[in-house]
């Protein structure tokens, strides 16, 4: 089972039987300053209306609890050798609110756990109480600052402003191209990043003097002698909370997330990337989750949707272009190292946003917009210093590659499946129009990534030139796939496979006749080992015990290659050696085994047949049994006894006979005309004699040049 | 937004021996392939009897099951997937996807191996649709039941089946091997271009095939005579261990394909 955490919320007791014996405590208004959740609401340029619904307010300390539950939780990376058993966790909360009749009915609980647990990747489960003193909304209200130049028109939108390039592009979409009067909700998680937004939000207010948008920016943070997690899955429930806030003040029923669909659907890179690793804070589903948890608590239909689902980063890029705003793209910051930016360096450089943003500025032709000076990092000739910087850079560009050779919804379903939890989730088409227009989105997103590197080889060609790039460089790693791919494909190319082999690799025998579709068999092990033998002798006779003493020894010793154990004199007709008694002994009862086991494969077999109806098959198998029961017949007594020990040979070239013959009916079901091929006296003799002799040469092999050890029998 | 979490692999000495196998250009595929299995042991000692595994497992049989039926889809529906008559294939995928969420959401579990597994049967359930019904996305009810109702026969089971084994074994081989790999990438490094990290991947993918040949023919037949047995039906307890097995066989297989060259 998960480990479980359990949550203590506005100074509420621990259940009595509680599964965490160290509950973490969350307080947003009172208690021990080590268990402080702070949240400050500003609104930067118009005073709001004061009354805030009770189940908004319920809704808004919530999402700060869970928000600073999620960061207070944290993720260890190591737990490989559990299967990534720790990764998700139960989390227990138990939360005082205005309304628990509400909120304790099953299906909000359920829609707020859904979104939750999709959304961090964890079992959320919650309690209710009765808050015994309730914070008014304004408790958390902070007029610092001058409430002007906002106006009082009424407002058309609520839309989230993060700072990074795809909010930007919304806001100039709302405000400049639809003229929309928007609120922009800025949730600011740590002081730090003030200052930059404040700053962004002046340049974009110049853009639409005669528009003058509303700005709130919420504060929300926790002690910090909890834990830190620093990925903040949760955080887009808290912005999404506080934007539907505002929306029911203004009298809104939507709210509007602007984020690429690449970002959205954050496809993972790599296969350890799994579930929640990826992080969802603006997937489909958990939008969809939103919009029904909103549409609950006000009793409406509520949406929360983004616009540029179907966009890559270079079309949002593109449209802040084609607005006049390509001065403000240097403002933006899509770091998601926040913990390293320094006012010098305000983007790391290395981590997926940076590397994401500026190979989307490369291939929106405005790499010019973007300041390289502000990169901490210049990813494109400088190593990156971290381990996982390294790897999910190698993770990305092959990611982003590879999209670029699916052909169709259904491939990359297959090979993304992932995105199955996307497709139903985006409104308004079909789930197969969806599934079309995400498979070219993330083409699309391949070509760019492609043309992006084209681009910073030019830009850099210096670097490259005068040997200054670092060897593992994202240009040195991404380019020699392309300069080299040709000298690649020539030196690590599989050789074609030959027309014609019957090789065994592993347990398996793998076997192609004259350029036909090859086949496994698995079950005919030792008619495989018999006509391999002939099969790599053509010309030479055996009796049936040299094959089977050859064959079998091969078979003692499991693995060793046919080749290896086969006698280059063998030419001549092998007789069979002076056999005394106890060999004779032994040799009977390996006999009866022998036929112990044909009898019993046989009896199988025909009860196979007959239960799938396979009449043809079904009276072969019979007339089989039938020839075998003669063996036996012919072999031993009605006591079980030999009959006469000169019947060995006999015995053994049955055995091999048999052998031969069912393996070449299983073939049959593969390949009729190798099976042919084998059945004709003239090809193949076995029995008393034993030789591969066709009349026209067929080039066997049987090792296979591809596996990456020798092949026949050889793993 | 748009995070990614990274693992990383234990410092005990199997997992060393992995990441130095990556790390070193002379290791084959194969070798690299046993020293994981070796090493992830442990990881599958804590997942045995995983219960979102066995539930993709009996969801699979399900869907066979099913199309011995004369309404599938009605069969599915009692099942708890919810399709209908004119489902495309996204549909089918997304429904797999959400019944099997909906699953874990009940157990309050989930591990990696029961979401890879999850992935690995929406993955080779796509696979399968696809190349029956070529590119129709909105193919009729007929379509959509007739390649649906191929999965009836133990032939089709058994390739369906094996694809999902396959897919389970390279997920969960990547899943380690992505810890390690990707930081093997540059110039005198193993990998001198992602290029080359994505042959290596092909490469395992190749190994996994081949492995899984092994239990298309069992998974067939044990399909057939199951049902058989079962009058129609196939006990959750007898899937589970189903499931194992073929797990377990593609792991044994790929270490049998890994032994030293004897010759």
């Amino acid at each position: 089972m998960p480990p479980e955490r359990v949550i203590l919320c506005g100074g509420l007791s621990a259940p009595a039987k509680s599964p965490d014996a160290a509950p973490i405590r969350l307080n947003l208004t009172d208690g021990p300053k080590d268990t402080r959740v702070n949240l400050k609401i500003s609104d930067f340029n118009r005073r709001l209306p004061r009354s805030v619904p009770v189940l908004q307010n319920d809704l808004v300390e919530i999402a700060a609890y869970v928000y600073s539950a999620d960061q207070a939780i944290v993720r260890t990376g190591q737990d490989t050798d559990t299967f990534g058993g720790k990764w998700r966790q139960v989390i227990h909360l138990h939360i005082p609110v205005r309304r628990p009749d509400f909120w304790s009915r099953p299906e909000v609980t359920k829609a707020l756990s859904d979104v939750l647990g999709f959304l961090a990747d964890h079992i959320f489960e919650f309690t209710f109480k009765k808050a015994a003193n309730p914070a008014e909304f304004h408790d958390y209200l902070d007029f610092t600052d001058s409430n002007a130049g906002a106006g009082n028109a009424p407002i058309d939108q609520v839309a989230m402003f993060s700072g990074g390039l795809d909010s930007l592009a919304g806001a100039i979409e709302e405000l400049v191209t639809l003229r929309n009067r928007v609120a922009f909700v800025t949730h600011i998680s740590t002081p730090k990043n003030s200052a930059f937004i404040r700053q962004l939000w002046t340049d974009l207010q110049k853009l639409s003097p005669s528009n003058k948008a509303v700005q709130i920016a919420v504060l929300a943070n926790k002690a910090k002698a909890m834990g830190k997690e620093h990925t903040q899955r949760t955080r887009s429930f808290l912005f999404a909370a506080l934007g539907s806030t505002v929306a029911q003040m203004l009298k809104l029923n939507s709210l509007r997330f602007y984020e690429n669909g690449v970002v959205s659907i954050n496809l993972p890179v790599c296969a350890q990337v799994v579930g929640g690793r990826a992080t969802r804070t603006t997937h489909p589903r958990v939008l969809a989750g939103f919009s029904k948890l909103f549409s609950l608590i006000c009793e409406a239909d509520f949406q929360v949707v983004n616009p540029f689902i179907f966009e890559t980063k270079a079309d949002v890029i593109r449209r802040i272009v084609r607005a006049g705003a390509g001065h403000l793209i240097a403002s933006s910051v899509s770091c998601g190292h926040t913990w390293t930016r320094t006012t010098e360096h305000s983007q790391c450089g290395v981590c997926s946003q940076c590397i994401d943003r500026r190979l989307a500025m490369l291939s929106a032709d405005a790499w010019e917009l973007d300041r390289a000076a502000r990169y901490e990092n210049n990813v494109f000739i400088n190593s990156s210093p971290e381990r996982d910087d390294r790897i999910l850079l190698a993770a990305y560009l092959n990611r982003a590659l590879a999209m670029k050779t699916i052909t169709s919804p259904t491939e990359l379903i297959s090979r993304y499946p992932e995105i199955s939890r996307a497709i139903p989730y985006i409104p308004g088409q079909s789930q197969a129009q969806v599934a079309q227009r995400l498979l070219d989105l993330h083409r699309k997103h391949g070509a760019e990534v492609e043309s992006a590197l084209a681009a910073a080889v030019s830009r850099h060609a210096y670097e490259l030139v005068n040997d200054q790039a670092a060897p593992d460089c994202l240009i040195r790693i991404a380019l020699e796939n392309r300069i080299l791919a040709s000298a690649e494909t020539a030196s690590q190319a599989s050789p074609p496979a030959p027309p014609s082999y019957f090789w065994r690799r592993g347990n398996v025998w793998e076997i192609r006749f004259k350029g036909g579709t090859s086949f496994p068999l698995q079950r005919h092990d030792k008619g495989c080992r018999y006509l391999a033998h002939l099969l790599s002798h053509p010309g030479a006779t055996f009796t049936g015990q040299s094959v089977q003493d050859i064959c079998d020894r091969a078979g003692e010793v499991g693995h060793i290659a046919l080749s290896a154990i086969q006698d280059p004199t063998e030419t001549d007709l092998h007789v069979s050696k002076s056999i005394d008694s106890d060999a004779l002994d032994a040799a009977d009862d390996k006999k009866r085994e022998n036929y112990k086991k044909a009898l019993s494969d046989l009896d199988a077999e025909i009860a196979k047949a007959s239960r799938e109806h396979r009449h043809g098959d079904l009276a072969a198998l019979k007339t089989e049994r039938g020839e075998l029961i003669d063996g036996i017949d012919r072999d031993f007594n009605k006591f079980g006894k030999s009959r006469k020990t000169s019947n060995l040979a006999k015995s053994r070239n049955d055995a091999v006979r048999i052998n031969v013959r069912r393996t070449i009916d299983e073939i049959r079901k593969h390949d009729a005309a190798l099976a042919d091929h084998l059945s004709s006296k003239k090809n193949l003799r076995v029995g008393a004699q034993n030789s591969y002799q066709p009349p026209n040469t067929v080039a066997w092999v049987f090792t296979d040049p591809t596996a990456e050890r020798v092949a026949v029998g050889t793993e | 937004m748009g995070h990614i979490r990274l693992g990383t692999l234990p410092k005990t000495r199997p997992w060393i021996k992995v990441v130095e196998l990556v790390a070193d250009a002379q290791a084959d595929v194969p070798a690299i392939a046993k020293a994981t299995l070796d090493a992830s042991d442990k990881a599958f000692q804590a997942i045995q009897n995983d219960p979102g595994f066995t539930e993709t497992v009996v969801l699979m049989t399900e869907l066979a099951i099913a199309a011995k039926q004369k309404d599938p889809v009605r069969h599915l529906n009692q099942v708890g997937l919810d399709i209908h008559e004119h489902c495309s294939v996204p549909e089918i995928a997304s429904a797999i996807q959400s019944f099997l969420d909906d699953k874990a959401s009940l157990r309050r579990s989930h591990s990696d191996f029961a979401e890879l597994s999850q992935n690995a049967l929406v993955g080779a359930i796509t696979s399968h649709l696809g190349d029956k019904l070529g590119g129709l996305f909105t193919p009729s009810p007929a379509e959509v039941n007739n390649a649906m109702s191929h999965l009836g026969r133990p032939g089709e089971f058994g390739k369906l089946a094996r694809t999902f084994f396959e897919r389970v074994s390279h997920n969960c081989m990547l899943y380690f091997l992505s810890k390690a790999a990707g930081a093997e990438v540059g110039e005198g490094k193993r990998f001198a271009t992602i290029k080359q990290v994505k042959d290596f991947e092909a490469a395992m993918a190749k190994h996994s095939r081949e492995a899984s040949v092994i239990v298309e023919e069992y998974c067939g037949d044990w399909f057939s005579s199951k049902r058989w047995e079962g009058g129609g039906k196939i006990d959750r307890k007898l899937t589970s261990g189903f499931g194992w097995y073929a797990i377990e066989k593609i792991r044994g297989e790929m270490r049998a394909r890994a032994q030293p060259d004897a010759s």
